[in-house]
């Protein structure tokens, strides 16, 4: 299984990281959506992109539109990890083809908990 | 103001503890808690717009900054550099900057983190009326949390 993991934090991206390869994942990084959009372009569709949503150049909600409107990308689960802890922010990201959402800070168990409402990783 | 200043201390010791395993605790703000803050620091800053126009920013000093990037980073302290301590003490502004504003007038959007570096926060004058300015301790150390609404 390959995860993407989009944040413009590196401290996130290696937390992150090290959740999902404890898991089994080959884990790539992208520091911003548009860096995860040229990576995807290059590796094809992983299974699942773990998307921040405050990030320079292409935020997470631009990211997720772009992927659902991308038919190479078709079938990536996309779970939001963002600071955005709005009920409009949520209800506007699960629209726009967001599957899952987590409110930072996390913890391992809800992006456990998570991954396995999306029927992927362990449960 | 009270209300604001317990929410935000709630906030932010769910964030100390869940990202770092870190209890925070509130401090008096005293001499001791400006002084301390004199010293090199770090400051992570991000501002909200929309309903409600602000900024949230998270000073502490810099070898606090490095422990918490040593500990995100899974390095050891004297390892942590300027850049990791600036990522992690960024990341630490966004996720307070984002759950402040959820107890804020709502809708509104969060910038982009920005850290900056200063050898004495106590000359910095915010712009805008200050409507909290929270003194904690964590590792040892002084962490001073500040709201500052903009005037519109
Ligand atoms: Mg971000």
């Amino acid at each position: 299984m390959r995860a993407i993991v989009i944040d413009d934090s590196e401290a996130i991206r290696r937390i992150l990281r090290n959740m999902m390869t404890a898991i089994g994942f080959e884990v790539i990084e992208a520091k911003n959506g548009r860096d995860a959009l040229d990576r995807l372009a290059t590796i094809g569709c992983v299974d699942v992109a773990l998307v921040d949503w405050n990030m320079p150049d292409l935020n997470g909600y631009e990211f997720v539109v772009a992927v659902r409107a991308d038919p190479t990308l078709n079938g990536m689960r996309l779970m939001m990890v963002t600071s955005e802890t709005e009920l409009q922010s949520v209800a506007a990201a699960l629209n726009a083809g967001a599957d899952e959402y987590v409110m930072k800070p996390f913890t391992k168990d809800v992006i456990l908990e998570k991954l396995a409402l999306l029927g992927i990783g362990q449960s | 103001m009270q209300l604001y200043e317990d929410d935000i201390c709630q906030v932010t010791r769910t964030i100390w503890s869940t990202m770092l395993g870190w209890e925070i605790r509130r401090t008096p703000l005293d001499e001791a808690a400006i002084a301390s803050l004199k010293e090199r620091t770090l400051s992570g800053c991000v501002q909200i717009t929309g309903a409600w126009e602000g900024d949230v920013a998270l000073h502490c000093s810099d070898s606090l900054a490095r422990k918490i990037a040593a500990l995100t980073f899974g390095i050891e302290t004297d390892e942590a550099t300027l850049a990791h301590a600036r990522d992690a003490l960024g990341e630490m502004a966004n996720m307070t900057g984002g759950n402040v504003k959820s107890l804020l007038p709502a809708p509104s959007s969060l910038s982009l983190p920005a850290v900056v570096e200063g050898t004495d926060y106590s000359m910095r004058i915010p712009v805008g009326r200050l409507l909290a300015q929270i003194a904690f301790e964590c590792q040892g150390e002084r962490v001073l949390l500040r709201l500052v609404e903009r005037d519109s």
